[in-house]
């Protein structure tokens, strides 16, 4: 079965209502409508409803896997919900071949009265396995859940992170041709984390298709081929997981500018520009960027402070710069200014940025002009980098027997090619 | 191989475009699931018992006070019920359980969809699954209650004649009949939840409007009871199978039949056309 294992989506949408007791009416009329043999009016929207998901095209074939990312409310869990089968989509068609098992809460359908034992065969016979089927994999669950003495006590005692591993141990075990995963494993420590990967990838090599929702980039990064990028409701990007990302990076816009400060100073102008010297709001990691400041005095001022910070948009301030810790006084000052920085190596982890500039007094407290979140900056690599900034690195490596060293590599032309 | 393992297809309007394959589909369905029924009517034993001191005994208790219950409103006067075929307390027994076994199913099945709504909207499983399985907890129920019901044939010195073997068909009905209800009331609930505050009401009405606690009436206006009644004629046949061995409105009975499985099919159908959209809006 594994071998012929596919999924195949064409224009499917799906159309909720924001309205309860709308979504009831509009529920009986189109059942009605499509009981006596009217079509659906799907092309139009009523009062109150919106897309939840409009034309999503993607086919996978047996052992493929796709990464589901996008904004909360973007139709990732309504995309693994259709393709489960739970909800109907009202436009398009979904074709599925092979056994699905969907992970979309783990433990739904767990009697917190009963015991863990009877939970694992009335939740494995929910999930669609036979009594027999879950009698021989009985001792293998237990084994992954790791639930120990608590086997029989009901799960109502158990701890979240119990409650979890058991949800997910009879949930992996149904052994299906097409799994579908939609951000559960958020919720176990890195160990279960570890391991559920580790059994997802198991079920790759035996050819199961993946479909991976989470907002965990690592995880998602590692686990699948390819990814899909929704926004509201709609398939914006598809494809290499460079690609999906960086256009994930640029949609991720949570950081508002703003702007504050006497205005003695004024920073009139920000330019970036990449390593051909042409101004760019994307770069390449490791690519040399030089940032020019124009700054106008509105009076006279003396070693004024700029200061440059790189927000991340994962929520931390990746990098700053500033001249007076470099040493670099800017001296007195009374016409417009520009001032040049320029990085040679521009190693921040791909993502997009915002710039902070601030211009200060010398002591640093009276503040001239300071610029929020006012400039966008993505930077983009074909792989996936850990952490928050790539630290150029030389490796090297010999035998202890051996006086010089055998190998070199910096490792870090495969990166960047710089414009 | 499973039948879930071979390929399916989502498009809008699916069942309608069907037709009536469409019922070999649910068919089908049941039938994998038929564990599944078993198990959901475990888990909702046990659990309904499992933290309680008197268990299963709870199960007896019900019709116990209610028979007590009637009993004493009869000798007291208070609800005269004229001259039964058998010793009174037996005879509302009886009726009491069967009614019970009826009002049971009707109230878990209803109920069955909203709670299990996070497994509906969570998991690919028929929803139909929840509500026969509710039919299973009710049976549990009526078969504890032949415990107690043994005892008074004994005290009573009543001896059940052979007509008896009967009853099981007529509580298939009663079952079919509070399945299809279910399975329209359940959906209604699902939309507004004030099917489930209305139904105690609903079943404590209908009570007084079918011959649990009285025989069967005569006269008018009262016969309107038996005859517009669907329960009516299963509640009285049950009663009168089992305690004087002979059948009864051979008509309204029946009807009461048709009623029953035209109810199951409409219900079981519209159920399995909405299951999605509930999932969907809850």
């Amino acid at each position: 079965m594994r071998a012929s294992a596919a999924i195949e989506v064409r224009g499917m949408g799906k159309k909720f209502c924001r309205s309860l007791k709308r979504s009831a009416l509009y529920g009986v009329v189109d059942v009605a409508r499509g009981a006596i043999g009217l079509p659906l009016k799907t092309g139009d929207l009523r009062r109150d409803e919106f897309r939840a998901l409009d034309g999503i095209d993607f086919s996978l074939a047996a052992g493929e896997s796709l990464g589901v990312i996008g904004h909360n409310g973007a139709g990732k869990s309504t995309l693994l919900k259709v393709l489960s089968g739970i909800i109907e989509p009202d436009r398009g068609r979904v074709s599925i071949r092979g056994r699905v098992g969907a992970l979309i809460q783990l433990g739904a359908g767990f009697h917190p009265q009963l015991t863990g034992r009877e939970n694992i065969y009335v939740n494995g016979q929910i999930l669609g396995m036979g009594r027999r089927e879950i009698e021989a994999k009985f001792d293998r669950i237990l084994a992954f859940a790791e639930i120990g003495d608590f086997l029989d006590t009901p799960v109502k005692y158990y701890s979240s992170g119990m409650f979890v591993r058991l949800g997910f141990a009879v949930a992996a075990h149904l052994d299906p041709d097409i799994l579908l995963v939609d951000e559960v494993l958020s919720v176990g420590d890195m160990e279960f984390q570890a391991r559920c990967m580790a059994f997802m990838s198991t079920l790759r090599e035996r050819g199961t298709i993946l479909l991976f929702v989470s907002h965990n980039e690592e995880l998602v990064r590692r686990s699948c081929e390819r990814a899909m990028l929704l926004d509201h409701g709609r398939c914006v990007a598809l494809g290499s997981m460079g690609e999906v990302y960086a256009a994930y990076h640029r949609r991720v816009d949570w950081m508002p500018p703003s702007r504050s400060g006497n205005q003695r100073a004024e920073i009139d102008e920000v330019q970036i520009l990449n390593g051909a010297g042409q101004p760019a709001e994307t770069l390449r990691l490791g690519e040399t960027m030089t940032l020019r400041v124009r700054v106008i005095p509105h009076e006279p001022i003396e070693n004024p402070v700029l200061d440059v910070g790189f927000n991340c948009n994962r929520g931390y301030v990746a990098a700053a710069a500033n001249n007076q810790d470099c040493g670099f006084d800017l001296g007195p000052r009374t016409e417009p200014f520009w001032i040049e920085m320029r990085f040679p190596e521009l190693n921040l982890a791909p993502g997009g940025y915002r710039l902070t500039v601030q211009i200060m007094g010398a002591d640093r407290l009276e503040v001239y002009d300071w610029q929020r979140n006012q400039w966008p900056l993505y930077i983009e690599a074909d792989r996936y980098v850990r952490g928050a900034a790539h630290l150029p690195v030389e490796w090297a490596v010999r035998n202890d027997s051996q006086r010089r060293t055998e190998r070199k590599c910096s490792g870090h032309e495969s990166l960047s090619p710089s414009a | 191989m499973s039948p879930s393992t071979t390929q399916v297809e989502y498009f809008p309007n699916r069942q309608q475009q069907l037709g009536l394959r469409v019922w070999a589909e649910m068919f089908a369905e049941l039938r994998r699931h038929r564990g599944l029924v078993w198990q959901l009517c475990v888990r909702d034993v046990s659990a309904r018992y499992k933290q309680s001191v008197l268990g299963i005994a709870w199960a007896l208790l019900l019709p116990l006070t209610m028979m007590l219950l009637f009993t004493l409103l009869n000798r007291a006067r208070v609800l005269p019920i004229g001259p039964t075929p058998v010793p009174y307390p037996l005879f509302v027994y009886v009726g009491l359980l069967s009614w019970q076994l009826f009002a049971k199913s009707l109230t878990l099945g209803t109920q069955s969809i909203v709670a299990n709504i996070s497994v509906l909207s969570q998991i690919k499983v028929p929803g139909e699954a929840f509500v026969f399985a509710s039919l299973g907890q009710a049976l549990f129920e009526f078969l504890m209650g032949l415990v107690v019901l043994s005892g008074l044939f004994v005290w009573y010195g009543v001896v059940p004649g052979w007509p008896v073997v009967f009853v099981p068909l007529l509580l298939v009905v009663v079952l079919l009949t509070a399945a299809g209800l279910g399975f329209l009331l359940g959906l209604a609930n699902a939309a507004l939840r004030d099917v489930s505050n209305m139904l105690p009401m609903l079943t404590t009405l209908w009570l007084f409007a079918t011959p649990v606690i009285y025989p069967v009436p005569t006269s008018w206006p009262w016969c309107l009871v038996s005859i517009l009644n669907p329960l009516s004629p299963l509640i009285a046949n049950i009663r009168s199978l089992t305690l004087e061995g002979r059948w009864v409105m051979g008509c309204e009975l029946a009807a009461s039949v048709v009623f029953s499985i035209l109810t199951l099919l409409v219900g079981w159908r519209l159920f399995h056309l909405l299951e999605p959209k509930i999932a969907e809006r809850l």
